[in-house]
């Protein structure tokens, strides 16, 4: 093995090193990796800047600029690139076959960890250098010598866990880290003073920040599914529960999400809430009651037909619509 | 340890004590519109969350319009009846609605297959509990001795395959006699009804009865909420 692939192992070794970390962080998740794949632009750029000359200030001319001071300064073949701009967007193709982080990306999708592509880099680019903010789409398809990503015009969004004085901040709002026994402490003083209303408590104040949550992200996307998506996923950065979606049919108005490692199911078990076991996760009901009403326009209920707490492998809930 | 039930309304759970066993046989009595349908409901409620399997006999209304009070109090039934976890029998219907139906003008042992029939079509192996909303509707205009002799082997037989009966009883439609007569094959008898002052009345419950266990038979007073059903008061 020559010294070019032992450094491109590394590279990718590393990179998935990094996922991993992301990964097992608290409120980790992609936007950590795509702040390396900045700062690595940001560095590179810093070398190449003598070469870097765009013709305009338009996302695409930065682009092509810095592709060409990169080619010039021996760190890429710029001929396995290809640029088209689309209105104020870019359309990028890579052959995958010359993407040095190729095996990265691929493994890390394979593990399910979270990854960004190094396209992030010309994301990073044009906000730097346009002033206005641009997101990244990317396209992989699994039978193509190329990935395409397209660089365009749109609000970030940020799940960072940030720390400013005394307060930390998810996503620019204020929040808190309560462990699971502060909160089951909770719960089970609600319960001694009105057993009634816990199920309703956590089933009802999830349902109203639930349907906050997706209000206040709801810009950011054009499908449907890729924000359920994010928000499910969400929940799992804020170490709630891991959603996984087995059936989504949006004609019918019917989902079907397991969930993994539900802290619901922790509480009610440690914390004796039941005079016999029962399916208890009442907040994940209500967020996703309330996530798919909003996504579908129409009362959507959520039932829990499978739970840990029972000791079943995962929680499963079925959506539907409330009335016919 | 063996599994106990409890009805899933905390006031009355904790004083069933360690629960009722499989094969438990509870009537709740009272006057008409005191809140027995939706003690029943959070029964059902109770009964799934429990993975339990569930049979609702509809005698005062119809199947829909209980799948109807079930989702008022939070439970869709949908994905029950498609887990073929909760079946509705439709005794209420005037027309035969489908497989599951039973005319008051049948006999009473031809409910008997019926029900032994719907029991038995669970094949998930998990426990079964019955609703019969209300018992004292399919008795009505009927033979006191054919009431007696269905009643006292139905029981029986639920006893014996370890299922949890809920009968509910109107006050006004069974006669005195009748009434104490069946109230003496139950287990647990829960007895609701209203006091107060006809001006102001005010609901109210007590365990008039707890077979094989000490029962506090002092009087609750409880409210029905428009989402969560029956709330005892602490008091």
């Amino acid at each position: 093995m020559g010294n070019d692939n032992i450094s491109n192992k590394l590279l990718n070794e590393i990179f998935l090193c990094v996922s991993q970390l992301a990964d097992s962080v608290p409120l980790g998740g992609e936007d950590y990796i795509r702040m390396v794949f900045e700062f690595y632009t940001e560095r590179v750029l810093n070398q190449v800047k003598d070469n870097f000359k765009p013709i305009s200030n338009k996302a695409i001319d930065l682009c092509q600029a810095f592709i060409a001071a990169m080619d010039e300064n021996g760190i890429l073949d710029q001929k396995n690139y290809k640029l088209w701009s689309d209105g104020d967007s870019v359309n990028i193709s890579i052959v995958k076959s010359s993407c040095n982080y190729f095996e990265y990306c691929d493994a890390a999708r394979k593990n399910n960890l979270p990854w960004a592509c190094r396209m992030n880099g010309y994301r990073w680019l044009a906000s730097k250098y346009t002033g206005c903010n641009y997101q990244l789409k990317i396209e992989y398809p699994e039978n193509s010598d190329y990935c395409r990503g397209t660089i365009y015009p749109g609000e970030k969004l940020s799940q960072i866990l940030t720390k400013d004085g005394v307060s930390i901040s998810i996503a620019g709002e204020r929040a808190l880290v309560i462990s699971i026994n502060a909160l089951g402490l909770l719960m089970k003083t609600i319960y001694n003073a009105a057993p009634h209303i816990l199920e309703h408590v956590f089933y009802e104040s999830t349902y109203y920040s639930s349907e906050l949550e997706y209000e206040n992200v709801q810009k950011y996307f054009t499908d449907t599914y890729e924000l359920l998506n994010y928000l499910l996923n969400n929940a799992n950065r804020l170490g709630n529960i891991r959603y996984e979606i087995i059936k989504y049919d949006p004609e019918n108005k019917t989902a079907t999400i397991r969930g993994h490692g539900s802290y619901m199911a922790e509480i009610f078990k440690k914390n004796n809430l039941f005079f016999s076991p029962k399916v208890s996760c009442a907040a994940a009901r209500g967020r996703l009651s309330a996530y798919f009403t909003k996504a579908w326009g129409k009362e959507i209920v959520c039932e829990e037909m499978k739970c840990e707490a029972f000791g079943d492998e995962f929680c499963e809930f079925i959506l539907l619509p409330r009335h016919k | 340890m063996r599994k106990m039930a409890f009805m899933g309304i905390h006031g009355i759970d904790k004083l069933l004590g360690e629960g009722l066993a499989y094969g438990s046989q509870i009537m709740i009595r009272g006057n008409s519109g005191i809140g027995k349908s939706v003690l029943a409901c959070q029964f059902v409620k109770e009964t799934l969350a429990c993975r339990d399997n569930c049979v609702y006999v509809c005698c005062d209304e119809s199947p829909d319009q209980t799948r109807e009070n079930l989702k008022q109090y939070g439970l869709h039934p949908l994905p029950y009846e498609e887990a073929e976890r909760l079946v509705f029998v439709d005794a209420y219907s005037l027309e035969n609605t489908g497989k599951n139906y039973f005319s008051s003008e049948d006999e009473l042992e031809k409910y008997l297959a019926l029900e032994k029939e719907v029991i038995k079509s669970f094949k998930n192996g998990y426990n079964t509990r019955i609703v019969v909303d209300s018992l004292s509707t399919l008795f009505l205009g009927r033979d006191s001795q054919e009431i007696l002799e269905f009643h006292r082997y139905r029981l029986k037989l639920l006893k014996r395959a370890g299922i949890i009966a809920m009968d509910l009883m109107v006050d006004e439609v069974l006669e005195d006699g009748m009434l104490k007569f069946t109230t003496n094959l139950y287990d647990v008898i829960v007895r609701m009804y209203f006091t107060g002052s006809p001006e102001r009345p005010i609901r109210a419950l007590h365990i008039g009865k707890m077979k094989s266990g000490k029962f506090d038979s002092s009087q609750l007073l409880f409210s029905i909420n428009s989402n969560i059903g029956i709330i005892v008061s602490n008091n």
